[in-house]
């Protein structure tokens, strides 16, 4: 592309980039130290529902290999 | 020679095609690489004053072809001394005339009179490929000497001079581009947008800023640090020849679709081990697997930029449809249900799909650099998309809209999912870091590096509570982050190769991991 094609390209560009950054400047933000806290009690609370930290007994692991059994 | 002027052809090409015609045995070349997606039918007359010689419609591949045409006996006997070529991608009206005589190498083009309001633009390069033409540089920045022309004096004839070389018996030259011409009063206005973007990307970083009073790892202080996280490596599944490059758990939990470029989709029974079903590929080269929430379907794209929907529930595997439209490599596809599914490609844009009319109902365009992933919000109103322009973006899948993008990498995201409650987002990129940015306010609130890791996060998936990050890296190991502490509690180790794929079930019993060793390993 000449330079010169490259500006025709580009104001099409800087069109859809305004009108997208325009958008984005009107949302609203929540300070982060709230989100963090609702990020945090929902880890906690789903804690204990949540089998990779809680460790899951042999039993119930789907995923263990099993072994054969044998009958004395 | 003497010089007819002919009918220009109608094209429906892009301006990445070529066109040859050669005076001395009537052959138009097409050349069709990376056009998969066009439209692939051509349909031309060449009117040799009132001759009309018509060249069949052909499917076109990927490769150069020769079509002939066929001349009626009256037209063999006069000269051919010129061929018209349009430039596909002219913003010009059917109209306009453009010739190129062979002997005496001039390109003549016509701003009709009534276009001089239309932005024109139009670009010509006489392309040295094959070394058959150039154009002089003199006459071709004449034409786009800025500012000081107006479409009106553009009107008439306008030439830019070619040379070329002769080439083992035939003349041939080829053509590609556009000139362009800019007006002064568009200088103006970008201008102005450049301004505007500025003060509004300075009025988003305040606005960052304004709500940025803590971090998430300073947050997380009071939160009792995990210990190390040891999981056990309780599989691995043998069976792909080479490398594999996705994976996806299916809702049940319980089985698992992966994909490798050895040309199969493997449906895996993760509880005993066993294949349940194959799917050969037509295109080895995949790069994306989904399963379908309901089993029933799988799909999976690649460098074939087709998106093939297969159903795995036939006696044996039938594609159902082939969601072909993309301009570029599919790297991530999603089902939202048995008909609706949504794609990421390296043209840029995500799609959204109707499977029942195999048609893109929602195109997502805003990424400036290849997508590489996406992932669904729980509610499956929003999704997110990571790309090669180090951008982050949070779409409204029912809206088409972009609503938000979040920067701080430093390279291409390969990887993202949503925090479990739906208010945060996890991406992870070739600068060796994860990020978790919160949705609600905007921002990057952790960064998950280690000095230690000098190697591109290539995948990751979240535990059930968010608490967990796996993120599988191109150091052939899937490292295990605290997303709270924003600490690396744990390593999940056994591959040969890059770790390419992550994934945990939907009832979070384990995390599987696919690697270019060929393997997949399930771990808890």
């Amino acid at each position: 592309m000449s330079s010169k094609a490259q500006s025709s390209y580009n104001l099409n560009q800087a069109r859809q980039t305004v009108q997208q950054l325009r958008l984005e400047a009107r949302n609203e933000r929540i300070k982060v130290s709230k989100a963090s806290a609702d990020l945090m009690n929902y880890c906690i609370e789903c804690a204990r529902t949540d089998p990779l930290l809680m460790g899951i007994p042999a039993s119930e692991n789907p995923f263990k290999e099993k072994k054969p059994c044998t009958i004395l | 020679m003497s010089e007819k002027v002919l009918k220009s052809p109608e094209f429906s090409w892009t301006a990445r095609s070529i066109e040859y015609y050669s005076t001395h045995s009537p052959h138009l070349f097409v050349h069709t690489v990376d056009q998969l997606a066009e439209r692939r039918a051509l349909n031309f007359a060449l009117d040799l004053q009132g001759v009309v010689s018509r060249v069949e419609e052909k499917m076109l591949a990927s490769s150069e072809h020769g079509l002939r045409a066929s001349l009626k006996e009256e037209a063999k006997r006069g000269e051919i001394s010129l061929l018209p070529f349009l430039f596909p991608s002219l913003c010009f009206i059917p109209s306009s005339l453009i010739s190129f005589i062979p002997s005496n190498p001039h390109l003549f083009f016509t701003v009709e009179e009534g276009q001089e309001k239309e932005r024109v633009s139009l670009q010509v390069k006489l392309d040295q490929q094959s070394a058959l033409g150039r154009a002089s540089e003199e006459s071709v920045s004449r034409l786009c000497n800025l500012g000081q022309w107006n479409l009106k004096e553009l009107i008439g004839e306008h030439r830019a001079r070619g040379d070329w070389d002769q080439v083992a018996g035939d003349k041939v030259l080829t053509l590609s581009g556009k000139v362009t011409v800019i007006m002064a009063a568009e200088k103006a206005e970008m201008d102005a947008l450049k301004k505007e973007c500025d003060g509004l990307r300075a009025q988003i970083e305040a606005a960052r800023k304004a709500v940025n009073d803590t971090t998430m790892t300073a947050a997380a202080n009071g939160v009792a640090p995990l210990g190390r996280v040891q999981l056990k490596l309780r599989k691995s599944l043998k069976g792909h020849l080479a490398k594999i490059y996705a994976m996806h758990w299916s809702e049940d939990s319980r089985q698992m679709v992966s994909a490798s470029q050895d040309g199969k989709l493997l449906v895996w029974d993760t509880f005993t081990g066993n294949k349940l079903v194959a799917v050969p590929l037509k295109s080895a080269w995949v790069m994306s697997v989904a399963f379908a929430p309901s089993a029933n379907l799988v799909a999976s794209g690649g460098l074939d930029n087709i998106c093939t929907v297969y159903n795995i529930k036939a006696a044996s595997p039938k594609t159902l449809r082939e969601l072909d439209a993309h301009t570029g490599y599919l790297s991530c596809c999603r089902f939202l249900s048995d008909s609706e599914i949504l794609t990421a490609s390296g043209d840029t844009t995500c799609v959204l799909w109707d499977l029942e009319t195999g048609k893109q109902k929602t195109v997502y365009t805003n990424h400036i650099g290849d997508c590489m992933s996406l992932a669904l919000a729980p509610d499956m109103n929003m999704f997110i998309s990571g790309a090669c322009d180090s951008l982050a973006k949070l779409w409204d899948l029912r809206e088409g809209t972009c609503k938000q993008t979040f920067s701080g990498h430093t390279s291409d995201i390969n990887a993202i999912s949503f925090f479990p409650s739906g208010n945060a987002i996890i991406t992870g990129s070739d600068d060796c870091s994860c990020k978790m940015y919160d949705l609600r306010s905007d921002q990057e609130v952790t960064d998950y590096t280690d000095a230690t890791l000098n190697a591109g996060v290539t995948s990751l998936a979240l535990s059930n509570s968010g608490r967990l990050i796996f993120a599988g890296y191109d150091d052939f190991n899937c490292h295990i982050w605290d997303s709270l502490k924003g600490e690396k509690v744990g390593v999940l180790s056994g591959h040969d190769n890059r770790v390419s794929c992550t994934g945990v079930p939907a009832d979070g019993m384990g995390v599987c991991t696919g690697s270019w060793d060929s393997f997949l390993k399930l771990w808890n």
